[in-house]
């Protein structure tokens, strides 16, 4: 597999891209779960996560679409290539960005403007679901359910990998028994969600690869045993989290803080590992099911 | 030595997204006349973005039409051409699912007078 200078930049802005969207909705999920239990000043650096994390998004996105263009192209010229870019936006890239925009400036909104609604949540599950709207899932006939399930998968992943980083800056302010409340009760709705989006995901996995065997027989089953493998070391991490810690923290346990501090800071690495080895076996190979 | 192992168990088509399947003219063929047009056939439905065609380092020029349909068989024109080996360097995106799909292949023009191309190489 030969991947080029331009190439490279795609899958980059596709990481940054996946990060900052699922970082900014899963921010966004956060207030609105745990977002009582927490403090006006760890409140208010989430609401600017969130905006920080949705102006990455608009950037990482529009990126993106002038890499492809120049990854056509060969050169960097692709992206000032009008109807080169034109094409990349028409083929899909156009709608998804636009919906990723508009679902994070609704959910930056309503979450600046007091209380984090519903509003921002649909916002923030629009962002993330607008990945579905491009991609091997939307190649599938019919498409219908694929996108269903990517999307359920999209809205978990989000849930999960985008709570990370705000759970660390709570876990930051030293407030052990906000920190307890706060790690138990995202425990116990992660449960539901992550095994929501395993069972989602393992669904659309199937669909793709049409034969079993094509998880070890084909490049792009090789690269999702690779990412099964990450996301089996993360799952550990959170576990731990929720079994050794959550309890040691309830207890009133300071030293607990620290630990949750750590396997936070290490969930984040493999997290963000995570997303740069899907972007990039998904713009270097293709499903089975499709080719 | 990491990398070059993990390399090696990930290795696969380059790009395997819309799948190139023949060209005419095909793939290292040996000419006897120049063609008049070049076409690539895919799996799917295309939107051919770049064509370049290149000979002795130098670049000929061809127009790629983007704003035609996405169909599985592209054509271009080709200006007359005269003997020698030509490389043919291509890019193309799904319409279904925005990817890009791209390639290089070359063919060699030993006589000199412009006359269709002939059967399809296949491309596995």
């Amino acid at each position: 597999m030969s991947v080029g200078l331009w190439d490279a930049a795609v899958i980059a802005a596709k990481t940054i891209t996946y990060a900052a969207t699922l970082g900014a909705a899963g921010a966004v999920f956060f207030l609105k779960v745990c977002g009582a239990l927490i403090a006006s000043m760890a409140t208010s650096r989430i609401r600017y996560l969130v905006l920080c994390m949705a102006l990455l998004s608009v950037f990482g996105g529009a990126a993106q679409i002038l890499a492809s263009a120049a990854s056509m192209s060969g050169d960097a010229a692709g992206m000032l290539d009008g109807s080169l870019v034109g094409m990349v936006w028409q083929a899909g890239a156009g709608r998804a960005n636009a919906i990723r925009a508009l679902g994070l400036l609704l959910a930056a909104l309503a979450v600046w403007s007091d209380r984090t609604s519903w509003l921002a949540c649909l916002g923030a599950a629009a962002a993330a679901t607008s990945f579905a709207w491009t991609g091997h899932a939307r190649s599938l006939n019919p498409s219908v359910l694929p996108m269903l399930l990517l999307s359920l998968h999209l809205v978990g992943v989000a849930f999960w990998l985008g709570a990370l980083a705000p759970l660390r800056l709570v876990a930051r302010d030293g407030d052990l028994p906000r920190i307890a409340a706060t790690a138990a009760r995202f425990g116990a709705a992660a449960v539901f969600v992550v095994g929501a989006l395993i069972v989602a995901g393992a669904t659309l996995l199937w669909m793709l690869l049409g034969d079993p065997t094509a998880l070890w027989a084909s490049a792009y089953g090789r690269w999702v045993i690779l990412k099964l493998a990450l996301v089996a070391g993360i799952l550990g991490l959170a576990a731990f989290n929720k079994l050794r810690l959550t309890p040691r923290l309830l207890a009133g346990d300071r030293r607990a803080v620290r630990g949750l501090r750590d396997t936070i800071r290490f969930e984040l690495l493999l997290g963000g590992v995570i997303l740069a080895v899907t972007a990039t076996f998904t713009t270097m190979t293709g499903p089975p099911a499709l080719y | 030595m990491a990398v070059t192992v993990a390399a090696g168990i990930l290795a696969g088509p380059a790009f395997g997204h819309a799948k190139l399947l023949s060209t005419l003219p095909p793939a290292d063929a040996q000419l006897q006349a120049a063609p008049k047009s070049l076409t690539l056939s895919f799996n799917e439905n295309v939107r051919l973005a770049v064509l370049t065609l290149t000979a002795a380092g130098r670049t000929i020029p061809v127009t790629v039409d983007r704003s035609l349909p996405a169909a599985p068989q592209v054509s271009v024109s080709l200006p007359v051409l005269t003997p020698g080996k030509y490389q043919v360097q291509w890019s193309a995106l799904s319409p279904d699912d925005g990817h890009v799909t791209k390639g290089t292949f070359s063919f060699v023009i030993v006589g000199s007078t412009a006359v269709p191309a002939g059967p399809a190489a296949t491309f596995r």
